[in-house]
């Protein structure tokens, strides 16, 4: 049982180490967000730049993509805020991980067919990489989630 | 065909590069799942620079620096010991024998409290791994 204190201290320590550690998975989940309520703010973002989002709107309509970037984006933050204190926050945070890499491949496919150079091209193939690099992060976690949980219920380990 | 713009790309092209985007994310979450096993056999500037979270390392380091510097203390508390005794002119056997009991009780404690700082580098493992 935690007392308050150590509760607190506990959230101290562990935004501490792992703030820095998944900034980037941060920093992609609140670049989701903001991408659905730019999507909700400007309603004819597809229609005025048809080629830059060729690649999402072959999927879905403005308004659905907002819906779904939102989603995604309020969930991996709130994945983040857990911060593990759930042992299903990894896997959310793999699996989204693994989705958003879709949607900057989307966006980067449009960007590049679209012919017109813009700040997208140095941002979304970057940020692909980022989500990339979260999916690694967010499995080994999961593995880790994982052989506690193994081990917990295996009993403990014999080592030390 | 020479393609000046990525829009004569063909779709072939596309679906390719898509595909090899998926597999690699997928290698990569993969890659992720294995990486505790895999970070052993690779050079430890790589491997360490991946490490979790250092902060996990902590308590396990500071049990065995206590082990270290409690036996260390009970060494030389031990040899105090018997020297004043052998001092005060009491039977050197004996005060051997005070003090290897007085050891066990030692020992004793130390691993009862080598136990509790196992307890609490699990219950901190709990709260600071995920």
């Amino acid at each position: 049982m935690n007392s308050e204190g150590s509760f607190m201290t506990t959230l101290v320590v562990r935004y501490g180490t792992h703030f820095n550690i998944r900034l980037g998975e941060w920093l992609a989940s609140i670049i989701l967000a903001t991408l659905a309520v730019l999507f909700f703010g400007a309603p004819t973002m597809f229609a005025s730049n048809e080629q830059y989002f060729v690649g999402l709107s072959n999927f879905a309509s403005q308004v659905q993509w907002g819906v779904i970037l939102l989603s995604v984006g309020t969930v991996r933050i709130g994945a983040l805020w857990v911060n593990g204190r759930k042992p299903i926050t990894p896997y959310i945070r793999m699996a989204l991980a693994f989705f958003s890499c879709f949607v900057w491949w989307q966006l980067a496919i449009g960007l590049f067919l679209s012919g017109v150079p813009g700040l997208g091209w140095a941002v979304i193939p970057w940020l692909l990489a980022l989500d990339m690099y979260n999916v690694f992060r967010s499995s080994a976690d999961a593995r880790e989630v994982f052989d506690k949980k193994r081990a917990s219920r295996d009993g403990p380990e014999t080592s030390n | 065909m020479d393609p000046k713009h990525l829009t004569e790309l063909p779709f072939v092209y596309q679906v390719i590069a898509g595909l090899g985007l998926f597999f690699g994310t997928f290698m990569l979450a993969i890659g992720g799942w294995l990486w505790k096993a895999i970070k052993p056999k690779l050079p430890g500037s790589i491997a360490q620079s991946m490490t979790t979270s250092t902060t996990v390392e902590t308590p396990i380091a500071s049990a065995q620096i206590l082990d270290s510097k409690v036996f260390e203390r009970l060494s030389h508390a031990i040899e105090r010991s018997i020297q004043v005794a052998v001092d005060d002119g009491e039977d050197v056997e004996r005060a051997l024998d005070r003090n290897y009991k007085r050891l066990g009780d030692l020992v004793d404690e130390v691993t009862r409290g080598n136990e509790i700082l196992v307890r609490i580098e699990r219950n901190l493992k709990d709260r600071i791994v995920m």
